[in-house]
């Protein structure tokens, strides 16, 4: 099989796939299984017809409408593994710039906090039933909130830095990098815990949350590991899971 | 005769596809062999949606996959080796059952008995 064929069976699998919202590991092995099948289609039609153009076209014919397949594989990915896709989709995506990932992540983060304020202002407004009454009540809890938001931010921005250093292409691979990824990600938690400290004895220093608080300040300090050896236990499938979408990402599937 | 399209065999293909398995393990290309030859080349269906149902089954836990070791062909990719489930068997056990009973009653009604 020539390498002009085989990459035109890979753009049949791809346009039945890459349209799927699921998993980075259900598409992958989407798109292992189906290019194995039409890679064996093709070579049954090969040895049939004798050239290449007529086993290609018989290919296509047997494999169907890959925009009806798609819809089709849509409907047997679980409702958790599409949920799963949309949160890798906040992930580094193949072809997109550090800036352009930091905006996007940064909107996100924004999006999320004002998400997690609202649902606190409409709970204490259910409570009390006015709106005028929600600032005493929800105390500092939307500092609180802006809490994991900070630190998932952090960890989103480094994340992918960091397992490229580990497990990527030989010219991205980076010890050094590697360790000051990990060694600042030794100070996230720590570092929004306090940060978040010192917002909330800005702004209201009589709250009864701010003791509260500075007991999650030092328990913040045992966790900080937490971070680092999340990246570690992550790196790996991340570099994988962003290599294998960068070589499908690559192809024009446009006919 | 005339043969049997994807659209005609929809709400069917996981029964016959746990019917194949049944007589064992395969991967998709074999599950869509053996169903035509039982189907006597009657059974014509667009191959690419032999897997939608392939992956319904594995979900529901009637079929379990596993990859071959090594890629079938020089340049190609991983198959994978699919069987029935305990629950597989007994849905396909069901499935026969009821598929008795529908042909016996639609028969009946369209006058040609099974």
């Amino acid at each position: 099989m020539s390498e002009e064929v085989l990459t035109k069976l890979i753009v049949l699998v791809e346009r039945a796939v890459r349209p799927v919202r699921a998993n980075v590991s259900r598409k992958r092995l989407m798109r292992e299984e189906l290019l194995a099948h039409v890679t064996a289609i093709f070579e049954e039609e090969a040895e049939k017809a004798g050239d290449e153009g007529t086993a290609l076209e018989r290919t296509r014919q047997r494999f169907g409408d890959p925009l009806e397949l798609s819809s089709e594989l849509q409907r047997s990915v679980s409702k958790w593994n599409r949920i799963e896709g949309f949160l890798q989709s906040a992930r580094l995506k193949p072809g997109e710039s550090p800036p352009h990932y930091a905006g996007r992540i940064a909107v996100g983060a924004v999006v999320v906090y004002l998400g997690l304020t609202a649902c606190l202002v409409l709970q204490v407004v259910a409570v009390t039933g006015k709106l005028q009454l929600w600032l005493p009540h929800l105390g500092s809890s939307p500092v609180v909130a802006a809490f994991p938001v900070i630190a998932a931010f952090l960890g989103m921005l480094v994340a992918p830095v960091h397992s490229r250093a580990l497990f990527g292409t030989r010219s991205e691979r980076n010890l050094r990098l590697a360790i000051v990824c990990l060694a600042a990600s030794l100070a996230f938690l720590p570092g929004a815990t306090y940060l978040t400290y010192f917002v909330l004895t800005q702004i209201a220093p009589d709250h009864d949350d701010i003791r509260e608080f500075a007991d999650v300040c030092w328990f913040s300090l045992i966790c900080a590991p937490m971070f680092p050896l999340c990246l570690v236990a992550g790196a790996r499938t991340y570099a994988n899971d962003f290599r294998d979408e960068q070589k499908w990402a690559r192809l024009e599937i446009e006919e | 005769m005339k043969t049997i399209n994807g659209d005609m065999l929809r709400g069917h293909l996981e029964t016959m596809i746990l019917s194949v398995l049944d007589r064992g393990e395969a991967h998709g290309l074999e599950i869509l062999h053996r169903l035509e030859q039982a189907g006597s080349g009657l059974l014509r269906m667009k191959e690419g949606s032999i897997y939608p149902a392939l992956y319904r089954l594995e979900g529901a836990g009637k079929i379990k996959a596993v990859w071959e070791p090594k890629p079938h062909a020089r340049r190609g990719a991983r198959r994978r080796i699919y069987s029935l489930t305990p629950k597989g068997k007994r849905e396909f056990a069901k499935g026969q059952t009821e598929w008795a009973s529908f042909v016996q009653v639609v028969g009946a009604i369209v006058g040609a008995p099974a």
